[in-house]
C-alpha cells in the first residue's frame, strides 16, 4: 500500500476513488495497520505529551469476533415491505383500525398538551399556565414550580419534571 | 519585638474567632460576590457533571456575552435529551424527544457555575463563611469557600472558586453527616473564548417547527390564605405566588429563604379530611412533607433537611377567619 | 519548543515570517471544542465514511476508529475510573458496545461525540455497579486527583513504568521533530497542532498542495522511524 496515500486519508485529504482501494486493501493486508496507529500516536503525543500509549484494539477486535457481532445495519424499509406482501396483515390491520377507532371517539381523553392549554385558556385570570402538567399531581409538580420560582443560589438542575 | 508580638497575638485571636464559628472571613465573603459576577461576565465553554443519589449528568455548556448580553448554551449528554438556551432572563428549553419547546421570558432559574443570591446579608447570618484550603479542578487552582451552618436547620456548602477568575468551578452540598449530597463540577473547561450569536443557536434546526409553550412567571399576590407557619429562625418569606393544581384548585406557594437555601410552602384544598402525613427526601437534595389537617394540604418541600422541612410542615395552623395570617 | 520561532530562520526557503503564521494560527479561534484537529470537518468526515463502512459489515473500518480513539478514550474514562486496568476494561467495554449500537447510529452527529457519550455512560455505570459509596467515593477519589501534583494529567492511572514509557516516547517525538527540516516541521505542526488542512497549510506556506502532502508524510515517516523501536511490541503488551 502506498503509505503516502494512507497519510493522506487520515487526514481526510485523498481522493474518495483512492480511499475505496485504501480500504478494500486492508481486508487482505494488515501491515499497514502499524503505520496508521504510529501516524496517530505521533499526532496524539505532539498534542498531549503525557497521553498513555496502549493498544486496546485488538482485544476488543476479539471480543467483537467471540461474541459474533454482526453489524449489518437493515434497512427498515425493506422489513415492512416483506410484512407488507402478507395479506393477513392486512387483513388483521384492518379489522384493529376499524375497532380502535370506534372505541378512540368514544373514550379517549383530552392528549396531555391539549388539557394543560385548555386549562390555561379556561384560567384567565390566574397568572400562569403550566403546560403538560402530570395527573394524578405528584411530587414532581411541586419540585417544578419550586425551582420556578425560587432563587436559589446554587446549582439548579436541568431537569424538567413536567416534560418527563 | 513587642509590636510583633502583638500583632501576633491579634492575628491568633482573629484566628480563633473565625474558628469558634462566630465570624465570617471577609476575604471569603468577597471571592464570593466576585464569583457571583465572573460567572456573568466571563467567556467560557467546557463540560460539568452533576453528581446526586448515585447518579451522574453530564452537560456541555457554553457562555459568553454578545453586545453586553449575557447568553448561555446548555445541553444534557445523559438521560433524556434537554437543550437550554438562555438570553438575560428569557429561557428556552428544547426537548428534541418530544419536540417541545418551553419558554420562560422572565426566569429566575439559576444555572452552574451562576451563584445568585436572594439576599446576601441574610446568608452571612445564618452561615459561617470560611476560606478552608485549596484544591485543583479540572487544571485550575482554586480557594474553597466552605459555608457552615450556624444550626441544624441547614446543610453546610462548599464553592471551589478559581484562583485567577473566582469562576465557580465545583459546588458540594453536605448533610449533617459530611457527606457530599450533592455536587457540580467541571471535567473540562475553556476560558477567554470568542463567542458569537452563532454559537447560541438551537442544534435543532426544526425546533421551530415544534410545539413551543409559555410558562408564565407566576405573580406574586397578597395572600388570601389563613394559615400560619413558623418558620426556623432565618428563614424568612420572599413572597406568596398563586398556582392552579391539577383539579383546577388554587395552590398558594409561600417561599422562604436563609439567603442560600430556599423552601417553598404549598397549600391548598384536601381531598379528604384524614390526617396523612408524608416525608420523604426527594431526588436533588430535596427534602419533602405533606400532611392534610382540617381540610387543607400542606406540601413542604426545599434544599434543606428533612428534620427543617417537617417542622415547618408540622408548625402550620389554620386561623379562624377573623385572625389574618 | 517553538516551532514558530524557528520558522524566523527560514525565510530563504520560502516560508511565511513568524508574525504571519502567527496571525494565520491565531485566526483560527480556539472555540472550546476540544483540539481542532480532531474535530476538524474532514476529520469528521472521514470518521463519517468509516462508520458507513463497518454498517456494511467491514469490521477493518470499525477496528481503524478503535485504534484511531482508544488512546483519547482511554483518558477520558480515566477521569472517572482511576484504576488503570479497570479503566482499560472500561474503554474496551465502550468500543465493544459502540459495535453493538453501530446499526442505529445515524451519522447525524459526529462519530467521536457519539462515542464519548457511551463511553461517559459506561464508565457511569461501571462506578455506580461498585456500590453504594459510590458518592463519597467519587467525590473523595476526584478529589485526590486533582491533588496529586507531579502529574496533572497522568494522575494515578498509570504504573511508574508505563509513565516513564510515556515520557520517552514523548522525548523521542519532540527530538525528532526538532532534527526535521523547517518545512517539514512547520507542515506537521500546522496540521496535528494548529489543525488546519492541507488547503490552509499551502496557503500559509505558499506551496501547492501537493508540497504539503509530501511533507507531511515525510515528516511522519522521519518521526515514526524513530518511533517504532519503541512501540515494537506485541499488540496485547499495554505500555
Amino acid at each position: 500500500m502506498n503509505i503516502e496515500q494512507l497519510s493522506a486519508w487520515m487526514d481526510g485529504e485523498l481522493n474518495r476513488d483512492l480511499e475505496e482501494k485504501i480500504l478494500t486493501n486492508w481486508l487482505v493486508d494488515d501491515s499497514s495497520a502499524e503505520v496508521w496507529n504510529t501516524y496517530h500516536v505521533i499526532g496524539e503525543v505532539l498534542r498531549e505529551p503525557d497521553i498513555t500509549i496502549v493498544d486496546l484494539s485488538s482485544r476488543v477486535m476479539k471480543a467483537i469476533e467471540l461474541e459474533n457481532i454482526e453489524c449489518s445495519a437493515v434497512p427498515v424499509v425493506d422489513k415492512m415491505h416483506s410484512v407488507y406482501g402478507s395479506w393477513k396483515f392486512w387483513g388483521i390491520a384492518a379489522s384493529l383500525l376499524i375497532s380502535l377507532t370506534g372505541v378512540g371517539f368514544l373514550l379517549s381523553p383530552p392528549n396531555p398538551e391539549t388539557k394543560s392549554l385548555m386549562l390555561a385558556q379556561e384560567n384567565s385570570t390566574p397568572p400562569v399556565s403550566h403546560a403538560n402538567i402530570d395527573l394524578p399531581q405528584s411530587s414532581a409538580y411541586y419540585v417544578f414550580l419550586h425551582h420556578e420560582v425560587s432563587p436559589m443560589s446554587g446549582f439548579q438542575t436541568v431537569d424538567y419534571p413536567i416534560a418527563q | 519585638m513587642q509590636r510583633f508580638f502583638s500583632c501576633l497575638f491579634f492575628l491568633m485571636a482573629c484566628n480563633a474567632i473565625y474558628a469558634d464559628g462566630f465570624e465570617s472571613d471577609p476575604k471569603a465573603v468577597t471571592l464570593l460576590e466576585q464569583a457571583t459576577h465572573a460567572a456573568n461576565d466571563l467567556s467560557y465553554s467546557g463540560m460539568f457533571v452533576y453528581q446526586h443519589d448515585g447518579q451522574m449528568d453530564m452537560m456541555n455548556i457554553i457562555h459568553g456575552q454578545v453586545n453586553g448580553i449575557p447568553f448561555t448554551k446548555i445541553e444534557s449528554m445523559d438521560g433524556q435529551r434537554r437543550e437550554i438556551l438562555k438570553k438575560n432572563n428569557k429561557l428556552s428549553c428544547v426537548f428534541p424527544d418530544k419536540k417541545l419547546v418551553q419558554i420562560e421570558k422572565e426566569t429566575t432559574r439559576n444555572f452552574f457555575p451562576s451563584i445568585r443570591w436572594p439576599n446576601k446579608d441574610k446568608y452571612i447570618d445564618n452561615y459561617q463563611v470560611m476560606l478552608v484550603g485549596v484544591q485543583r479542578v479540572t487544571g485550575r487552582s482554586c480557594q474553597i469557600v466552605r459555608l457552615n451552618p450556624r444550626d441544624q436547620y441547614r446543610y453546610a456548602h462548599e464553592f471551589c472558586l478559581d484562583n485567577q477568575t473566582q469562576l465557580l468551578l465545583k459546588e458540594s452540598t453536605i448533610n449533617q453527616s459530611g457527606v457530599a449530597i450533592m455536587t457540580v463540577e467541571f471535567s473540562a473547561l475553556n476560558l477567554g473564548l470568542n463567542v458569537s450569536l452563532n454559537n447560541f443557536q438551537t442544534s435543532y434546526e426544526h425546533s421551530k417547527d415544534w410545539l413551543h409553550q409559555e410558562i408564565k412567571s407566576v405573580q406574586v399576590i397578597n395572600s388570601e390564605s389563613n394559615i400560619s407557619l413558623n418558620p426556623p429562625p432565618g428563614f424568612e418569606s420572599l413572597g406568596v405566588f398563586k398556582s392552579v393544581g391539577n383539579k383546577g384548585q388554587n395552590i398558594e406557594q409561600e417561599v422562604f429563604s436563609d439567603g442560600l437555601a430556599s423552601v417553598s410552602v404549598f397549600i391548598e384544598p384536601a381531598d379528604s379530611n384524614q390526617a396523612t402525613e408524608r416525608i420523604e427526601s426527594l431526588k436533588n437534595t430535596l427534602s419533602y412533607y405533606s400532611a392534610e389537617k382540617g381540610g387543607m394540604k400542606i406540601t413542604v418541600l426545599g434544599e434543606v433537611p428533612v428534620d427543617t422541612a417537617t417542622r415547618i410542615g408540622q408548625s402550620f395552623v389554620i386561623n379562624r377567619r377573623d385572625q389574618k395570617k | 519548543m517553538s516551532v514558530l520561532t524557528s520558522v524566523l530562520g527560514a525565510q530563504s526557503l520560502g516560508i511565511p515570517r513568524e508574525g504571519e503564521v502567527n496571525a494565520a494560527v491565531r485566526s483560527r479561534v480556539h472555540n472550546g471544542e476540544g483540539n481542532l484537529s480532531d474535530l476538524s470537518d474532514s476529520n469528521k468526515e472521514l470518521d463519517r465514511r468509516l462508520v458507513v463502512q463497518a454498517q456494511a459489515g467491514n469490521k477493518k473500518a470499525f477496528e481503524l476508529l478503535v485504534v484511531k480513539y482508544q488512546r483519547k478514550l482511554l483518558r477520558l474514562v480515566n477521569r472517572f475510573v482511576h484504576d488503570a486496568s479497570e479503566a482499560e476494561d472500561v474503554t474496551q467495554e465502550a468500543f465493544i458496545k459502540a459495535y453493538r449500537a453501530l446499526k442505529s447510529f445515524r451519522n447525524e452527529s459526529a462519530f467521536y461525540t457519539w462515542l464519548y457519550r457511551i463511553a461517559v455512560n459506561t464508565a457511569k455505570n461501571h462506578l455506580v455497579s461498585r456500590g453504594h459509596h459510590f458518592t463519597t467515593h467519587t467525590v473523595a477519589a476526584s478529589e485526590e486527583a486533582e491533588n496529586f501534583e507531579d502529574a496533572p494529567t497522568l494522575k494515578d492511572m498509570n504504573t511508574p513504568e508505563a509513565l516513564l514509557m510515556s515520557r520517552q516516547l514523548a522525548e523521542t517525538v519532540n527530538s525528532s521533530m526538532s532534527e526535521l527540516p523547517e518545512e517539514l516541521r512547520t507542515a506537521i505542526h500546522l496540521r496535528e497542532i494548529e489543525g488546519m488542512s492541507y488547503d490552509e497549510i499551502a496557503n500559509i506556506m505558499n506551496c501547492p498542495i501537493g508540497t504539503v502532502r509530501s511533507r507531511i508524510f515525510r515528516a511522519r515517516e522521519a518521526i515514526a522511524t524513530k518511533l517504532r523501536p519503541q512501540l515494537d511490541v506485541s499488540s496485547d503488551r499495554r505500555w
